[in-house]
């Protein structure tokens, strides 16, 4: 007995795949060929390109010229103490907004891993502008400012000399939302390090960053 | 509908929707601010705050010793190794205080946000209310190439309450800041109200 053509469609459908098994196949291949390449690998420390300390390192909006980084009781400039049983670890840096309007990567431009109590994960407690002694609120297109980024530490985790990586960060700005229209940035990510010891203020005083 | 008219007719939609996409107006033509100019001397009114701009110099340092009154981290004096613009200001708000601590120089296409760091009472944040003027000083740091360039004679002053003002009329003053002297040291008051309406 041969087929109707109405058991003939009903068997071509049935043996069609699905339109959503399709996207799912393809979903699974974008996301297969990206983890095959490594995309999903944490990226190390070490894979950073290496900037030295004094030098200048140009991202996408901002010029950075990492200084110094130093233990001291109090805050630069405006002379804050730290509490009892803390010291302040200070990263000093030079910024610049390259791009045609104020930057606001100043806080995140900066993150350090420094013993076992500071990691990138932790926020500066102050960026402070080192002019003027007050909280760094962006960075001017064409003026560097030097900032300093403070993080309070206890007073026996980290000592003069012990070694620390600095990252500097960046962020890269997503143009013209088709929808929204307005600009973003993405997160900051690390793009550079620098690595130096820690000094003290003492031995520091009176030479500028 | 045949399959050939049916891909036909996603094809011409996709195309539509992509031609819509292209040509739609911008989100700042469409919810951007209501620019009012002005120049130097003219009152300004927008709708929630009138600006008038009555001074404006460049100095390479800011003495700002009336901040040792009050509580300030801020040193008595702050150096530039670029160039401070100086604007003095008459600002009156109508419904409301008003802050304009977004207010911005726009010289040659790039845009400088006005230094955070005068102490108070500063314009930034008026000493008085509605119906009050009030006069302060504006201070922006901008590179010395730029106030040197032919652009500086056409800069623009935005006095800004809002980062980004949606549908807001805003003051917009041009200013030229070509062949003015730089200062070695200008003396910045706070915000006042003026003595002809204590």
């Amino acid at each position: 007995m041969s087929d109707t053509p109405t058991d003939q469609t009903v068997a071509s459908r049935r043996r069609r795949v699905p339109w959503w098994l399709w996207t799912l196949v393809a979903i699974g291949a974008v996301v297969g060929l990206v983890a095959a390449i490594g995309g999903f690998r944490d990226v190390p420390i070490t894979a950073l390109p290496e900037v030295q300390l004094g030098a200048a390192h140009v991202g996408s909006e901002v010029r950075t010229v990492v200084s110094r980084a130093y233990l001291s009781d109090t805050q630069p400039t405006n002379g804050r103490e730290a509490d009892a049983g803390s010291v302040y670890l200070i990263v000093e840096a030079s910024a610049e907004s390259m791009s045609d309007g104020p930057s606001l990567l100043d806080g995140d431009l900066i993150r350090v891993f420094a013993g076992e109590q500071v990691t990138p994960a932790v926020d500066p407690s102050h960026v402070l502008e080192l002019r003027t002694g007050e909280p760094s609120e962006f960075l001017q297109p064409g003026v560097p400012v030097d900032l300093a980024w403070v993080w309070a530490v206890d007073t026996d985790s980290l000592s003069v000399g012990d070694e620390v990586f600095i990252g500097i960060f960046d962020e890269f700005a997503i143009y013209d939302h088709p929808i929204w229209g307005d600009d973003s940035f993405s997160r900051p990510t690390p793009v550079a390090r620098v690595i130096t010891s820690i000094a003290s203020h003492e031995t520091l005083a009176g030479t500028t960053p | 509908m045949r399959p050939g008219i049916r891909s036909l007719l996603a094809g011409v939609i996709v195309l539509l929707a992509g031609l819509a996409v292209a040509t739609a107006p911008s989100i700042d033509r469409v919810v951007g601010p209501f620019e009012l100019g002005g120049r130097l001397g003219d009152t300004v009114d927008a709708r929630l705050y009138s600006a008038t701009v009555t001074r404006v110099e460049l100095a390479g340092e800011l003495d700002l010793g009336y901040g040792q009154d009050g509580f300030s981290y801020t040193p008595p004096s702050v150096a530039s190794e670029q160039v401070f613009v100086v604007v003095d200001l008459r600002l009156e708000s109508v419904v409301d205080k008003v802050l304009v601590q977004y207010s911005e120089l726009v010289i040659g296409g790039v845009t400088y946000r006005v230094a955070p760091f005068l102490p108070g009472p500063s314009i930034l944040n008026p000493p008085a209310g509605p119906g009050i003027p009030v006069e302060g000083t504006l201070v922006f740091e901008v590179p010395s190439s730029v106030v040197e360039s032919d652009a500086a004679a056409h800069a623009r002053l935005h006095i800004k309450s809002e980062l980004t003002p949606q549908l807001e009329s805003v003051p917009v003053f041009a200013l030229d800041l070509g062949g003015l002297d730089v200062e070695r040291v200008r003396v910045v008051e706070p915000a006042t109200i003026p003595a002809d309406i204590r």
